[in-house]
């Protein structure tokens, strides 16, 4: 084996990333060979370097990202429980349900009996009597100016 | 638990959907991985815990955003890296602190002397790490990081499977360089990680 191209095969080993048939050879070199011995040693020793670099979180971790999420958000209204929360919400909002109904049934029940053409004779006599004190009131007022003017 | 037999997706319908403590299975299951990531950003215990707490806080916001395209997880570390890469941004000039107390995962089979041989060389490494070229060190603290896939590594940073893999090795090769010459050091009477 050429050591000059060794390296890569040597991190390979290590990794566990080579054939069977490979390892025996890498085996075998690394018996005759010191320098590429010395190599695989320095990798190695490079793998427990990163295998002590681990830490753990605080036992706390967990809840304490949950009391940020709660403490940084405002605490919605579940619509889920809000609107089915408690029987007796139900029985109050099935009466005030109930009370409009009745309301509505009532109401058609008197535009049964209203004539539509008497209503719109009402209507129309109301308009008049209206524009008729407009009309009046401006006379009047224009009256009034034209008087002042002169006098 | 029936949320425990839940994929994310499930779980991440389940928390758009109102259920807001379901967002603590979530949290549970990614914390070891989203905490080393800021960790190893920060150097520093506590700025990891607020780093790694903003992440999730963001992750919790945005999570309608997530349409299930890629996997839970890469959207997470994506997230992560993009917030990591920011805080380094915003406090480049301040003093980094690590102290060797806070890394934790040390057998406790080993004498004090191993102990403390452990905590310096992963001192050494993550100072070693934070002076690799950008490119290398993001999939070098991703492949490191609760054993990552190179094609997890690949999604995420949105890189051919090929170039991560390339740049895991050269990242190593400088590495594994330094820690030569810190030994050559250490034969005339220095510590082999410099400190």
């Amino acid at each position: 084996m050429d050591c000059h191209h060794m390296e890569p095969k040597l991190y390979a080993y290590l990794q566990g990333q080579v054939t069977e048939k490979e390892r025996g050879l890498i085996e075998e070199h690394l018996k005759e060979c010191i320098q590429c011995r010395s190599h695989y040693l320095k990798w190695r020793e490079l793998e427990q370097c990163f295998a002590a670099l681990e830490v753990q979180p605080p036992p706390d971790f967990t809840s304490q990202v949950m009391k940020a999420i709660k403490a940084k958000l405002p605490q919605k209204k579940d619509n889920k429980n809000y609107w089915f929360a408690g029987w007796y919400r139900n029985v109050g909002r099935g009466l005030i349900a109930a009370g409009i109904l009745g309301i509505f049934i009532n109401c058609s029940a008197l535009a049964v009996n209203f004539s539509l053409d008497k209503s719109l004779e009402k209507a129309f006599i109301i308009v008049e009597e209206i524009t008729y004190k407009y009309k009046q009131f401006y006379d009047i007022s224009l009256e009034d100016l034209i008087r002042k003017e002169k006098g | 638990m029936v949320y425990c037999r839940m994929n994310d997706w499930e779980l991440v319908l389940k928390v758009l959907n109102g259920s807001q403590e379901t967002f603590a299975l979530l949290v549970d299951k990614y914390k070891n991985g989203i905490f080393n990531l800021a960790y190893k950003y920060t150097l520093n215990y506590p700025q990891a815990q607020d780093l790694s707490q903003e992440i999730f806080l963001q992750c919790y916001l945005q999570l309608k955003t997530f349409d299930n395209r890629s996997k839970f997880s890469t959207w997470l570390y994506r997230l992560a890296l993009n917030k990591c890469i920011d805080w380094q941004r915003k406090n480049k000039h301040q003093p980094q602190l690590l102290e060797l107390n806070e890394l934790q995962n040390v057998s406790s089979e080993l004498t004090p002397e191993e102990i403390y041989l452990h905590k310096e060389r992963a001192l050494w490494l993550i100072k070693a790490i934070n002076n690799l070229p950008d490119k290398y060190r993001e999939v070098l603290l991703l492949y490191h990081n609760q054993g990552m896939s190179y094609s997890e590594i690949g999604e995420i940073l949105d890189l051919p499977l090929k170039t991560v893999e390339t740049r895991i090795y050269r990242g190593k090769k400088i590495l594994k360089e330094q820690l030569t010459n810190k030994e050559e050091v250490a034969e005339g009477g220095l510590s082999p990680y410099g400190t």
